[in-house]
């Protein structure tokens, strides 16, 4: 496949954005956080382009620069004030808002800023629908270390989500 | 919370907040750690150079008796001879490192093991320097001594001791020097990267 060109790159990610949008909030918790890590993404994938020869999915090949972009994006530690608190979190404005689902998914998110780069990724492909061994193959390890390490790391969530006192 | 019913909610969540610029240059420069690391490398790299000709240039501005420039230029020639080989090295590295494509654990694994290498290339380049400074140290030190008539034949034990000492502590300093250098500027990054990979064990 020839050289993708600047718009068709664009046009590209604007087709798979929500890839951009949960890895940022996977990785991130603040909105200043993600819309960096946005554009972080996008200039990396940009510099990688030549390494897409199209034999594969673009939204794989996406999979792969976002997640070893984000697990290697190491933020300065500092102290953070401005993050959302579960009771505190504001409802989206959304036409087909679902109180319920929505809340669901926004304990999601912040139950998974407890867990290790490594942990999220996991989280982030099975999300995906991804198999243990396409998640092996993008991680670069065994299946049966995917499997091992993703189980126990759902279990590591379940418990992180019951402890914030969330009941379903 | 049942994860797999989640999924739903997952595929169809609104994607507002990502914002698709119309052209790449509206983008900052990047702001990933790799990329902040290579740029002040290249930084360094000029400076690395500039300090490298500016030592050149040591005779004319100090105090050195014309009779040991030949002993300076002897030790400053094998000096700049094996920084051309750093200097290339260092420039090969900051251009080739890259990043992201390959599956997580390799990608990573490269990316580490690339700077710990680079790192200890650091250390030699600096001890490289070690016997330069000395040489410039005892050129100086003969150069005050023929200027009041004397040489080193002339020096009291004490004073020959102490100049042993003193080299020896300036060698002392800049092998320890190195390393903590190298370590403030790259050590947290390495060690974060370690931490990750180790998490990719198997288990």
């Amino acid at each position: 496949m020839d050289q993708l060109t600047e718009q068709e790159f664009l046009r590209l990610i604007e087709k798979h954005k929500g890839i951009l949008h949960k890895v940022a909030r996977m990785y991130m918790d603040t909105p200043q956080d993600r819309e960096d890590l946005h554009q972080e993404i996008i200039i990396q994938l940009w510099k990688s382009c030549n390494s897409f020869k199209g034999n594969s999915e673009f939204s794989s090949w996406m999979y792969r620069v976002a997640i070893n972009t984000a697990i290697s994006y190491f933020r300065k530690e500092k102290k953070r004030n401005d993050t959302v608190a579960y009771e505190q979190a504001g409802e989206p404005e959304n036409e087909n808002y679902d109180p319920a689902r929505d809340r669901q998914l926004e304990i999601f998110y912040q139950a998974v800023q407890q867990l290790n780069p490594v942990e999220k990724a996991l989280i982030f492909y099975f999300m995906e629908g991804l198999s243990h061994r396409e998640t092996a193959a993008h991680l670069g390890i065994s299946e049966v270390n995917v499997r091992v390490k993703l189980n126990r790391t759902k279990e590591k969530l379940q418990l992180i989500i019951k402890q914030s006192g969330y009941e379903s | 919370m049942n994860l797999d019913e989640l999924k739903s909610a997952w595929n169809t969540e609104k994607t507002d907040d990502v914002h698709i610029p119309s052209r790449m240059e509206q983008l900052r420069k990047a702001n990933h750690p790799l990329d902040k690391l290579k740029r002040n490398m290249r930084n360094e790299w000029y400076m690395q150079l500039l300090a490298l000709l500016a030592l050149g240039l040591v005779p004319f501005f100090s105090d050195l008796h014309a009779s040991t420039y030949i002993i300076y230029y002897a030790a400053y020639a094998m000096c700049l001879i094996v920084s051309a080989y750093y200097l290339t090295v260092f420039r090969r590295f900051y251009q080739q490192v890259n990043h992201y494509t390959a599956d997580t654990k390799d990608n990573l694994t490269e990316i580490y093991y690339q700077f710990r290498l680079n790192m200890e290339r650091y250390h030699s380049f600096g001890f490289l320097l070690i016997p330069l400074v000395l040489v410039w140290g005892s050129a100086s030190v003969y150069s005050k001594l023929l200027q009041s008539g004397r040489d080193f034949s002339t020096l009291t034990p004490t004073l020959k001791y102490s100049l042993l000492i003193l080299a020896v502590g300036i060698t002392a300093l800049m092998v320890l020097a190195m390393p903590a250098w190298t370590r403030f500027y790259y050590g947290k990054y390495t060690r974060q990267l370690k931490q990750v990979l180790d998490e990719l064990k198997e288990e």
